[in-house]
């Protein structure tokens, strides 16, 4: 008696282990993976210049929820933006991130000097082989490619004013910063390894385009690179492949500017690339092998306790 | 708060910074006597032209000349400090209240405030505006009652700054060989907190470069050994640059040592701000002591005395001579009977003053034209 009691309970617990694998299949989810990353829709077509472009619509949007930076001093407890929405697109050649968020105020002047610039940055990893640097500026073993966006950079954000001037001399300019230089573009390439230490790339490496348009209390904002990284510190973007990706956003009405930021955690990029056949081939396979297993186990150890 | 502590001699007794106490190997200082400035604004002027002639430059004043009690540039900046501070306490020369830096609030390295763009439109607001009014039958009294004076001012160049404390990229620094701060015009990216927490409000934000700006100390000057430009087109000869040492390692033949640690007749500006500003004033001597003490700490009294006292002192009239007697910067001073001598880093001669000005008497018969001389108008 005692025996078949115990077959009893060994053959329920192989039912029961057989009903929670099949169920874990269908339902073992428990983050949606779609929401952890921003596919990269591949088009045929050049990438868009302007951030409300049609062929946006084909890409699909997530939604990042953001925080306020409270690690480090200057911190601020009250960001403005809640909440991103980001979509991505590439053609083999170039890839175009685009970034839409709420911001009732548009501040793209900072000709006084209590006012700051509305802003949005994308991170990636400097180095794709090595494990994902903090999730705010990386850190001293891990450099972050940090593409910059400041609403004061955008062509005829601010005013030009006729000075009677005694002399031409810039400081900034003339020391090089890339904040005094008028670059081509409204995006900074920089590179970080922490909090602090945030360093413009070369002027002749300033290659990130973009552009941001406000309206109606949006922000859409376009990046665009080449998806082969020029220098050695840059994003690294591969067909079919992850990149790592973090945001940042500043509200400048509300005295958000450095580290008085909304920052994300990680996300990835996945760069779409036409499949195989054999990719939906595989986990048929991989399905049935394992079924195939598990009964061929409780045909085996059913016969062997009758 | 920030868990390293430094010494502050001028508050008598350690604060919290966030670095730590690293000082240079001379330190850039000058002593400002308040009572012989007109406000004239030449060093103002000076400055302007040296320094802040161009595009973004233009609101800005890295040395300026504020009426007290009623100016002030930017607008306010002193009440608001002193505001944000709360009660300021000295326990004798011990100051017991707390700095900006314990002042801070947890999301910030110091309490602080930036300025609006119309708060530094009136460089000159409330010139001459004097304290109180004349009544009927009023005369002077010494301190007056109706009042104000003139608080000429440029960068600290704090031992203990609060704009290199609370840049966060680091772009502030303070020079080892001569301890000026400078703000590195290729790091910084205008974030603003300099100008933020700088309770003298002399960090200066620059919209055509998008980046922030302060006084530079003259450095170009200061390393050829001279003097700087506020300094030497001062025409009331108000000013002394020198290097000046901790109390501890004060050498009297420094004449910045000998004012503010052998007399201790000049005086930190605001000292209980926390940062150990490297300007030191002599304070009018007409003024309420009062006032005078929250402005410039409990020495004050002390130093007012030994002011209206120096000309019984020939060692403190002759150096109060050399003030504005040459542009070289003088490392060391000697007052001999009738003359006082400044001497650069090599010890040689720069100057050589006469404590009386020579007096010539022309007899009324001048026997080369034969003639009487008259005043002849």
């Amino acid at each position: 008696m005692k025996r078949d009691g115990q077959r009893g309970m060994i053959s329920h617990f192989l039912s029961l282990s057989c009903v929670l694998w099949v169920l874990m299949l269908f339902a073992a989810c428990p983050i949606d993976a779609k929401q952890m990353v921003i596919t990269a829709r591949k088009v045929a077509e050049e990438l868009p210049v302007e951030p409300d472009a049609p062929i946006w619509a084909k890409a699909r949007a997530v939604e990042i929820p953001m925080a306020s930076q409270v690690m480090v001093r200057p911190r601020i407890y009250s960001s403005s933006v809640k909440e991103i929405r980001v979509k991505a697109l590439h053609n083999s050649r170039d890839i175009a991130f685009l970034l839409e968020w709420k911001d009732n105020t548009k501040d793209a002047s900072i000709e006084m000097v209590h006012t700051f610039s509305d802003g949005a940055a994308l991170q990636f990893p400097s180095d794709p082989e090595r494990k994902k640097p903090h999730f705010a500026m990386g850190d001293e073993d891990g450099v972050v490619n940090i593409w910059n966006w400041k609403a004061v950079f955008e062509e005829g954000a601010e005013k030009k004013t006729v000075y009677a001037m005694v002399d031409d001399y810039l400081s900034g300019r003339e020391a090089g910063n890339i904040m005094s230089i008028a670059l081509k573009t409204p995006v900074q390439n920089l590179i970080a390894s922490g909090f602090g230490s945030l360093t413009a790339m070369e002027e002749k490496a300033q290659h990130v385009s973009g552009k941001g348009k406000w309206e109606a209390g949006n922000w859409k904002v376009i990046f665009r690179r080449s998806m082969k990284a020029a220098e050695k510190s840059e994003a690294h973007f591969k067909e079919g492949g992850l990149t790592p990706v973090a945001v940042a956003v500043w509200d400048g009405s509300n005295g958000e500017r450095g580290a008085r930021k909304a920052v994300s955690t990680w996300y990835y990029a996945a760069l779409e690339m036409e499949a195989p056949g054999t990719v939906y081939l595989y986990p048929i396979v991989a399905f049935l092998g394992a079924g195939v297993l598990v009964i061929g186990l409780v045909i085996y150890l059913r016969g062997r306790f009758d | 708060m920030t868990k390293t502590k430094v010494k502050n001699w001028q508050i008598q007794r350690e604060m919290p910074y966030p670095y730590e106490e690293v000082r240079p190997k001379k330190q850039f200082a000058a002593v400002f006597d308040t009572n012989k400035c007109i406000a004239c604004q030449t060093c103002t002027m000076a400055c302007k032209h040296a320094w802040t002639s161009g595009q973004g430059q233009e609101y800005m004043w890295w040395n300026n000349v504020e009426t007290k009690p009623y100016g002030f540039y930017p607008l306010a900046w002193d009440v608001k400090i002193l505001e944000l501070l709360g009660p300021q306490q000295w326990e004798g020369r011990k100051y017991i209240g707390k700095t900006i830096f314990e002042r801070a609030p947890g999301s910030e390295i110091a309490a602080g405030y930036i300025p609006e763009e119309m708060d530094w439109a009136h460089p000159n607001i409330g010139e001459d505006e004097p304290y109180g009014s004349v009544g009927k039958g009023d005369y002077i009294t010494v301190p007056h009652r109706v009042w104000h004076f003139y608080l000429p001012r440029i960068c600290n160049h704090c031992t203990y700054p609060a704009c290199l404390a609370s840049c966060p990229r680091k772009a502030i620094y303070k020079r080892e060989e001569d301890g000026i701060v400078l703000i590195d015009q290729r790091r910084c990216r205008g974030y603003r907190d300099c100008i933020r927490a700088c309770p003298y409000k002399k960090s200066l934000f620059n919209p055509a470069t998008k980046i922030s700006e302060k006084c530079i100390g003259c450095y170009p000057l200061v390393e050829g050994g001279s003097q700087t430009q506020c300094v030497t087109t001062c025409i009331g000869r108000i000013r002394l640059n020198g290097w000046i040492s901790t109390p501890d390692q004060a050498e009297p033949s420094n004449p910045i040592d000998y004012l503010v640690h052998r007399r201790k007749m000049a005086l930190p500006l605001y000292p209980q701000f926390g940062l150990e500003p490297n300007i030191y004033y002599i304070p009018p001597v007409h003024v309420p002591l009062p006032y005078l003490k929250q402005m410039f700490g409990p020495g004050v009294q002390d130093a007012v005395e030994a002011y209206r006292t120096a000309h019984k002192d020939p060692a403190l009239l002759g150096l109060l001579t050399l003030f504005g007697s040459t542009d070289r910067w003088v490392t060391k001073y000697r007052v001999g009977e009738d003359a006082a001598f400044g001497y650069d880093a090599k010890g040689e001669e720069i100057v050589k003053v006469p404590l009386a000005e020579p007096i010539f008497i022309r007899p009324f018969w001048d026997e080369r034209v034969q003639a009487f001389r008259h005043n002849t108008t």
